[in-house]
């Protein structure tokens, strides 16, 4: 009886051990491996951009990334999708997967955004500024209320009851086409000339903009401002790695890599 | 044919090859059925059913659902079977290759049929101009849910009645013809109901299919509750905010057309038709 027992405890100390070594090697050397990034649709260019610039930092770092609409994100972190890092449009969606326990620690604010006004480059639409989304006969393209973009958007529409009256988002609202999964959906539906208007991010229309498309700018005060953050999935398998990915997007190269797509950075 | 006796010291082999074949098919038969199990096991629980099937975007939903795969099925029949029928009657090289595309639509990933009939029916698209010149937009619409339904279940309808209409014995026709009767009396009152069940069958599944299209709608009709909203995208979009919701349509979308195509199968056998369905 004592024989097996003293086995155990030998192999258990062993194992004991090598998880001690390979969790101090893992805190002194380079993070590597892969890291599995869940991401908001609007990070697609500037995240693949950071993923190839991140490689100067962290050589053995190889990011592979989910984009879809935050919302969809966020289920799929609910139904147990393995990622390392969940970077969210909105507070709405990274709020959800903190109290589901899907993410850990405090998420950090990376980038800011804000919204414009598109159209296919001849206007079928004819609008010169955002008051005219509220043209009869229009046909609007707004990403769905549970995308991030798409709450934003009503948001905005929300906020000019001072100066358009108080009709101006049900009127803006009832030229709606089509509610889309993800803001790059309303960016193609406007770009194949299906969609006389729609509303997505500046970062969306900065850099690789389609050249069929044309933006108008939609004045401050209105503009709700999105913040995008990041966290740590509870279910990370590379947890140095991935904090090693949040690290770089909040470092100065990350933050430039971001402001040349369009964002607004969040450290000067 | 008879397999020769095995020696004595096999003799365990016949109880083993039984289970060798009985094993992948139960494993075969639980994976199909499984899944479908645990949608059922998921909503049983649930107590507030009816409050989730009232909410309006889920009745909207439903109804748009109705109205456009009705839709995709009398278009279907009514542009598939002429089809169905000169494809049955006439052989050739160009019937050969017709035919094969003819599969394409369902073996088509619903994306590929998506941006398909974007280029063919949107603005910028090949018929785009001729349209807009009519005053026509179809993208966004009922009718582009109806044209997506019909481009990936039409196939379906015509394979079927195809060969419906091939057991039909044209030499019946012949002399129906010789008796009297019209070509399309003919086709009415000889060749339709002679190939009724195979024209049955593949009508319910051709409407099961509309039922159940996604993927073309979502990038062709676009996504707005009480127009273009189907059930399959309710769902999609439910998925993200209330998996009760989801799985209540679900569970619809599987019952229904379970209940119908078990009915069409019914009505077919009972009517002695053999065992086309």
């Amino acid at each position: 009886m004592t024989k097996p027992c003293k086995l155990t405890t030998a192999l258990l100390a062993a194992c004991l051990w090598l998880a001690f070594a390979v969790h101090a090697a893992d805190t002194t050397t380079e993070p590597s491996g892969e890291v599995v990034v869940l991401a908001a649709a609007s990070l697609t260019a500037a995240f693949a951009d950071v993923a190839l610039s991140i490689r100067d930092t962290h050589p053995g770092l190889k990011i592979v990334y989910n984009f879809a609409g935050s919302q969809a994100l966020r289920t799929q972190l609910e139904q147990g999708a393995a990622a390392d890092v969940f970077a969210s449009a909105n507070d709405i969606q990274m709020r959800r997967a903190l109290d589901g326990g899907l993410v850990e620690g405090a998420p950090q604010v990376f980038a800011r955004n804000t919204l414009m006004v598109i159209v296919p480059t001849d206007n079928p639409g004819r609008i010169t500024s955002f008051e005219d989304l509220a043209n009869e006969g229009l046909k609007l393209a707004l990403a769905g209320p549970q995308v991030p973009a798409g709450r934003y958007s009503r948001e905005t529409l929300q906020a000019t009851q001072a100066d358009y009256g108080t009709d101006f988002a049900v009127r803006v609202l009832r030229n709606l086409v089509s509610e889309e999964t993800s803001v790059k959906q309303v960016l193609v539906k406007v770009q194949l000339g299906e969609a006389d208007a729609g509303i997505v991010y500046a970062s969306d229309v900065t850099g690789n903009v389609p050249p069929d498309i044309n933006a108008i700018p939609i004045p401050d005060v209105y503009n709700r401002l999105a913040g995008y953050p990041i966290a740590i999935t509870q279910t990370a398998r590379n947890p140095s790695g991935a904090a090693a990915f949040i690290r770089y997007v909040l470092s100065a190269p990350g933050q430039a890599t971001l402001a040349a797509h369009g964002f607004i950075p969040v450290i000067e | 044919m008879s397999i020769p006796a095995r020696p004595h010291s096999r003799s365990w082999w016949p109880a083993a090859r039984r289970v060798l074949w009985r094993l992948p098919a139960l494993i075969a038969a639980v994976f199909l059925i499984l899944p479908l199990l645990a949608i059922f096991l998921k909503v049983l629980p649930q107590s507030n059913l009816w409050h989730t099937l009232s909410q309006p975007f889920v009745t909207e939903a439903l109804r748009t659902s109705l109205i456009t795969s009705l839709s995709s099925l009398g278009l279907t029949v009514i542009f598939g079977s002429p089809l169905a029928y000169a494809l049955a009657r006439r052989r050739g090289a160009g019937t050969t290759l017709f035919d094969t595309l003819l599969d394409l639509p369902m073996v088509l990933p619903p994306t590929v049929a998506g941006v398909a009939l974007l280029m063919t029916f949107g603005r910028r698209g090949l018929l785009g101009p001729w349209l807009d010149a009519m005053g026509i937009q179809v993208v966004f619409t009922m009718a582009a849910v109806i044209l997506a339904q019909c481009f990936v279940s039409m196939p379906l309808y015509v394979r079927s009645a195809q060969s419906g209409f091939r057991g039909v014995n044209p030499e019946l026709e012949r002399v129906a013809h010789t008796l009297g009767y019209s070509a399309t009396r003919t086709f009415l009152r000889v060749t339709v109901p002679l190939a009724f069940p195979a024209l049955m069958s593949g009508a319910v599944m051709a409407w099961a299919r509309s039922l159940g299209e996604f993927g073309a709608t979502i990038m062709f009709a676009g996504n707005l509750t009480g127009r273009t909203q189907t059930m399959p995208l309710a769902i999609y979009l439910a998925m993200e905010s209330d998996l009760t919701t989801a799985l209540v349509l679900a569970t619809l979308l599987i019952v229904v057309p379970f209940g119908c195509l078990l009915a069409t199968r019914h009505f077919v056998r009972s009517r002695n038709y053999g065992t086309y369905a």
